[in-house]
């Protein structure tokens, strides 16, 4: 018994010490007196593995906070100045930048022009990745210390787009770098945005930036941001509820609307719902693969799903049902078009007339050639709800005769499947509003052939609308031009929305001036600006 | 003597041999999964699908070469005990692992140790008292957390003593800007939680072996023999009974050892800790063969040290096993 008791008091003995721990590591945040906010606590699911600018994530909160490029993404999602006050091009292939004089590194030494020309030559010679966002650029010039020209290969009316997520180096640091990706120094995370990068406690998951008070905007309104990374959704709720955390926040993401109806028993915490920018998923046509070449077939299978169905069962009345535009309603120069809805009989009729016919009598339509056709779908098997959309599109496409096959992959094969191989039929994948203004914007970076290219489409109509956009920098033209391309998705139908869902965005209710930005979120210049107490 | 050096140079050869084969499986078997590190690599942000860059990019990882050329290009740089450079995450798969490794240890090999001493002590009390109240109560609880799946007990867990009662932290490995006893206390803190839940995970398997081990032995010839010499029940179950519980328990243990490096992925996710399991289940994940390669040789490394151990161990357990060939 003796042996016994002492394994006991052992025992308690490690409780009373890791309960001491707790105790001195539950210290409460003193908040201070004023408007300003002290510290805001950020929790995020998004992995930060190191922090190198070349991180994917550490990168894009690099963007929010710490980094700035000519341009940016205003609340609107058009391209306003940043480091860059003003530019001019008569062609869109030469871009003249004129820069601000007041921009300084986080050191204190000025944002030059040579910066600017060094993180574009630095970013094509080093990073292989930059090829495919700048790879157009064909040469920069620092005609003096506050003006950049760029020249491009070709004319191009997106590259505005494309320049603003270009976080800009500082060439005084960067220049004795030799493989920036193993350059984990914390210099190399010296940018010249409103707050400035402090440490990176891997073990504890947090990142510490703290206000730049030489910025040139003036200072921002939180002075401390710490983001709190989790592995997992649950637990980062159970921490925003407790008030451990101010915001929930996933890069281009709001929270699922399970934790919906639990938040909003909370009186300290606000739900805000913005329209989101990009389609949370979206059936994908192989355009070049018969018998989805034909434009009859897709707009038939088109009329299969109940939208208003998938509407509630996956975004719980958070979304939107789609339009056969295809481009989300808030896009510039977005049209009306046909809203989608199910009609089975006319999706029947249209399959009967194209030949699509029961010729065996097993109630399943066979290939115009008698031939059985059965059509795989790809979809993601680690989106646990895109598993489930694909399961309901076969039951309505069964309802109208048709059997597909689910072809379910994970991320790295369906990634393969349809960014290299192009071997799939049909497919299911979801677009971002970033991803929505690649290409030439309007979603052609995803449908044309030339570039993503996920529905393969090489028709040269649509190619030519494409080059107009491109080519084009009159403003009427251009919305004629932004009608015409989503009449063109309408009509010829080479991919379609399955379902929208809207950004659910929770927030610490007790502060007040949250902004919204169709790039960043919530987490952006018009927050940290303007957050004050509510 | 010489049984003994025959049974271990027996055992060893079997051992290296093996260990050959598994290098070869963990070079292979990645490069045998469809998808591509490459196109992982480029996701979202890939503008124009240039396949001189996919090229580009193959070549600085060395994924352009032959097969063969990779296979002797990765022994080559496994004798030189460098196990390469991380596809995607921008660390050498050195460093990666060593930090994941540390806290993995620190996390499992105490869950091991504990659930293991509980599953031990409890498991021959069961036993012992078989059919007794406490029987029954300690098999419904051991059968209770064997069934209950490790991402609901974790949640639980979390939910119960971390969010409700406030007791702990919900999450990550320490609060940070800590030094000294300060930082290890709060090391400590960090990880009550999940050690207690790997350890009963741990402990409800191992129970319901010993238990039924002890019930089983209980009924043998030799231990009537050992009541009728007027021996304790104490004393049967301590020298008698759990001696033979010993072999079987020993390579249950081992084998938790071994796999300890595997890390622990579910606990490890509910309660955002950076272990093996996130490593592996990452570098899976975005096919990043370097870090694969690297984890699976440690794994392999220790299961196979782990197994050697038990065997040797087994030997001491029970003498008639690499004893004299008599």
């Amino acid at each position: 018994m003796k042996r016994t008791s002492r394994l006991l008091i052992l025992g308690l003995a490690f409780l009373g010490l890791c309960l001491t721990g707790m105790a001195m590591a539950a210290q409460p945040e003193e908040s201070n007196s004023g408007d300003r906010i002290a510290k805001l606590t950020i929790g995020t699911i998004n992995q930060i593995n190191d922090a190198n600018p070349w991180d994917y994530y550490f990168g894009v909160y690099s963007m929010i906070l710490s980094h700035q490029g000519l341009v940016r993404f205003n609340n609107e999602g058009d391209v306003v100045p940043e480091l860059a006050t003003s530019w001019e091009t008569d062609d869109l292939q030469k871009w003249t930048f004129h820069l601000r004089d007041d921009a300084t590194w986080h050191d204190g030494k000025p944002v030059t022009a040579q910066d600017l020309k060094f993180t574009i030559d630095y970013e094509l010679e080093k990073n292989p990745l930059s090829k495919s966002s700048i790879g157009m650029i064909k040469s920069v010039e620092a005609s003096d210390d506050k003006t950049v020209i760029i020249n491009l290969e070709k004319p191009d009316y997106n590259f505005l787009n494309t320049i603003a997520v270009l976080k800009t180096l500082p060439e005084h640091i960067f220049k004795s770098v030799d493989d920036p990706k193993k350059f984990n120094d914390k210099e190399a995370a010296i940018g010249c945005g409103p707050y400035k990068f402090m440490s990176f406690d891997r073990d504890a998951g947090i990142v510490t930036y703290q206000a730049n008070e030489n910025y040139w905007g003036g200072m921002p309104a939180i002075d401390t941001i710490e983001l709190r990374i989790f592995k997992n959704p649950d637990a980062l709720m159970l921490a925003f509820q407790k008030g451990e955390i101010d915001l929930p926040y996933y890069y281009s993401k709001g929270i699922s609307y399970y934790y919906v109806p639990k938040l909003l028993e909370n009186e300290d915490i606000g739900i805000e719902i913005y329209p989101e920018r990009g389609i949370t998923n979206v059936l994908w046509f192989n355009t070049a693969k018969s018998p989805f070449d034909d434009k009859e077939l897709r707009q038939a299978l088109s009329y299969a799903p109940d939208y208003e169905e998938l509407k509630n069962m996956f975004t719980a009345g958070y979304g939107t049902t789609p339009s056969a535009g295809w481009v989300p309603d808030g896009t510039l120069y977005h049209i009306e078009t046909r809203t989608m809805t199910q009609d089975v009989n006319k999706s029947r009729s249209m399959l009967d007339s194209l030949g699509f016919k029961d010729v065996d009598g097993d109630g399943l339509r066979e290939m115009p050639d008698g031939g059985k056709f059965q059509p795989k779908l790809l979809t993601r098997s680690d989106l646990p709800d895109s598993v489930r959309a694909a399961e309901m599109l076969k039951k309505y496409f069964a309802d109208v005769g048709i059997a597909i096959e689910i072809d379910l992959a994970d991320k790295s094969t369906h990634g393969e499947i349809m960014d290299e191989k192009k071997t799939h039929e049909m497919a299911l994948a979801g677009t971002t509003f970033w991803g929505m203004m690649m290409g030439e914007a309007y979603g052609s970076g995803y449908t044309d052939i030339r570039y993503y290219g996920w529905s393969m489409v090489s028709d040269p109509r649509y190619q030519s609308l494409v080059d107009d956009l491109s080519r084009t920098q009159d403003k009427d033209e251009r919305r004629e031009l932004a009608a015409e391309i989503q009449n063109y998705y309408a009509e010829e139908m080479p991919q379609f929305a399955v379902y929208s869902m809207n950004i659910i965005q929770p927030y610490n209710a007790r502060y007040a001036g949250w902004e919204y930005n169709p790039l960043h979120g919530i987490l952006d210049y018009g927050t940290l600006f303007n957050l004050h107490k509510a | 003597m010489s049984g003994r050096k025959a049974y271990i140079l027996g055992k060893l050869i079997r051992y290296a041999f093996t260990f050959i084969l598994i290098l070869s499986l963990n070079f292979a078997l990645p490069r045998m999964m469809p998808g591509d590190p490459i196109v992982n690599l480029l996701g979202e942000e890939a503008l124009h699908n240039d396949p001189r860059m996919i090229e580009l990019l193959r070549a600085e990882h060395g994924l352009d070469k032959p097969l063969h050329i990779q296979f002797s290009g990765y022994l080559r740089s496994l004798a030189r005990m460098d196990l390469g450079y991380s596809i995607h995450k921008n660390l050498s798969v050195a460093e990666l692992m060593a930090n994941s490794l540390f806290w993995t240890l620190l996390l499992v090999f105490p869950s091991v140790v504990i659930g293991s001493i509980m599953a031990l002590l409890f498991g021959s009390l069961a036993g012992f008292k078989n059919n007794s109240l406490i029987d029954y109560l300690l098999t419904a609880l051991a059968l209770l957390f064997y069934t209950c799946p490790s991402f609901l007990l974790a949640m639980l867990f979390l939910s119960i003593f971390a969010f409700h009662l406030g007791l702990f932290p919900l999450g990550n490995l320490t609060s940070g800007g800590r030094e000294g006893l300060d930082y290890a206390l709060d090391v400590a803190w960090h990880l009550f939680l999940p050690v207690a839940a790997l350890s009963l995970l741990g402990a409800s398997y191992k129970f319901l072996v010993v238990r039924n081990s002890v019930t089983q032995i209980f009924d043998e010839q030799f231990i009537v023999a050992a009541r009728a010499k007027g021996l304790t029940e104490r004393c049967i179950l301590l020298r008698h009974v759990i001696r033979n519980v010993l072999p079987p328990f020993i390579s249950m243990v081992a084998l938790s050892f071994g796999f300890m490096v595997s890390g622990a992925l579910i606990v490890e996710i509910v309660f955002s800790l950076n272990g093996m399991g996130t490593l592996i289940y990452d570098a899976v994940v975005a096919r990043d063969y370097p870090v694969m390669q690297g984890c699976f040789l440690v794994l392999t490394v220790f299961v196979m040290a782990a197994n050697f151990a038990a065997d040797m161990l087994y030997a001491v357990a029970d003498p008639r096993i690499g004893g004299n060939d008599n």
